[in-house]
């Protein structure tokens, strides 16, 4: 004897056939005896008989029409962007799209900066700056100058026999003498009044 | 081509599917042909509403047609077929509920009252409810949960077997039997309930 949950459980495969031999006696035996199970298993059989009742709808006139026009026009869809892909290069990777942008951006750097350089006719150095090369008479030993960072030592004179002539950018620097010179003047011209005093 | 016209309905599904791989289009209108009236039962009483059922019909077709290549013999062409209008009854289902949800949430607080029936006691149909009309037995069946109605419909609709089934919805047999039962027991409470609430 089956338990009234187990016989629910049962109910779709009995009438569907799919339940063994075995089982069929067990149900049908609960079927006779328990009226509850009986009426919940008329229950579902009815409701399974009205959805096989359900009236059936076929599709309409112009079903076919339809289907044929939607599939000319998805056809003709795929068609168009296929197209438009092969113009805009739509199949290439966005990897290559960034190595070729980057390629046409380093080449117009480069013939901008020639461009500009042809213009200009390069680094000018200031007139000023130019009259002085030439004055001195030698720009080549100019540019051949080394830049030596001499610094004098505490406590001893710079050596002035180590200077060579080429090594023009070395100048003593004098501004004290001036300074000294100032303050005589100075000197020279306060002490008439310190006279009158 | 005239001979194989005619003798196209001999084929199996599957030997129709794989000319229409090779370019034959009218293997293409024969299984138009033989599923458009079934597909379209599975998704009128889905949707109940054949214009939308029509739809979701045109558009299985149309991804069959554009789809065609990705259809490989190791499944039917039937489960093919019914898992597509069935995920596009699905997804047209949920759109619809999305959209009465939107309507509700812009009627007033008591306006919604139709829509509710009280859940009293054991529900039975009896032998005089024998013939219940298509109206109840659709509104039941729009009660149901999603799953229970798809099964249901697969069922008791389209007579499918237990295997298709199996196949279609991607679940074991034993789900299969199980899931058929606890639906058929909560339909059958369902219309007992629609009845009483139209008493």
């Amino acid at each position: 004897m089956i338990s009234c949950y187990q016989f629910k459980e049962l109910i779709s495969e009995y009438l569907d056939g799919e339940i063994s031999y075995s089982r069929r006696k067990l149900f049908e035996e609960h079927l006779e005896s328990c009226a509850n199970c009986r009426r919940l298993f008329n229950s579902v059989k009815i409701s399974i008989q009205s959805l096989h009742r359900l009236p059936r709808v076929h599709v309409s006139e112009n079903f076919y029409l339809n289907l044929r026009n939607r599939i000319v026009e998805e056809r003709d869809r795929i068609v168009k962007r296929a197209r438009s892909r092969r113009l805009t290069f739509a199949g290439v990777p966005s990897l290559a799209y960034g190595l070729l942008l980057a390629v046409v951006a380093v080449s117009v750097f480069f013939v901008v900066m020639k461009i500009q350089g042809k213009k200009t006719g390069g680094y000018e150095l200031p007139p000023y700056v130019k009259q002085q090369i030439i004055g001195s008479g030698s720009e080549k030993s100019l540019r051949n100058a080394s830049f030596d960072r001499r610094v004098a030592q505490p406590g001893r004179p710079v050596n002035e026999n180590s200077f060579t002539p080429d090594n023009r950018f070395l100048q003593i620097d004098t501004s004290d003498l001036y300074l000294k010179e100032a303050d005589k003047s100075f000197d020279r011209e306060t002490r008439p009044i310190k006279h009158i005093k | 081509m005239a001979k194989a016209d005619k003798t196209r309905y001999k084929l199996t599904d599957e030997e129709l599917i794989a000319m229409f791989q090779d370019g034959d289009e009218g293997a293409f209108e024969e299984l138009v042909n033989r599923y458009a009236d079934r597909l379209l039962n599975f998704a009128y009483r889905f949707v109940f509403d054949k214009q939308e059922a029509e739809d979701i019909v045109q558009d299985t077709f149309l991804r069959v047609y554009i789809n065609r290549h990705a259809y490989r013999e190791i499944a039917k062409f039937s489960t093919w077929i019914y898992t597509i209008t069935a995920n596009l009854a699905k997804t047209s289902l949920r759109k619809r509920k999305y959209r009465k949800v939107m309507y509700l949430s812009h009627m007033g607080p008591n306006e919604d009252k139709d829509f509710e029936i009280k859940d009293e006691g054991e529900f039975n149909l009896l032998e005089k409810d024998l013939r219940v009309d298509e109206d109840v037995v659709q509104r039941a069946l729009d009660r149901l949960p999603e799953h229970f109605k798809t099964i249901l419909i697969l069922r008791d609709i389209q007579e499918l077997s237990y295997e298709e089934i199996s196949k279609i919805l991607d679940i074991p047999i034993g789900t299969v039997k199980s899931r058929i039962n606890r639906a058929r027991l909560r339909l059958q409470k369902e219309i007992s309930k629609v009845l009483k609430g139209k008493k």
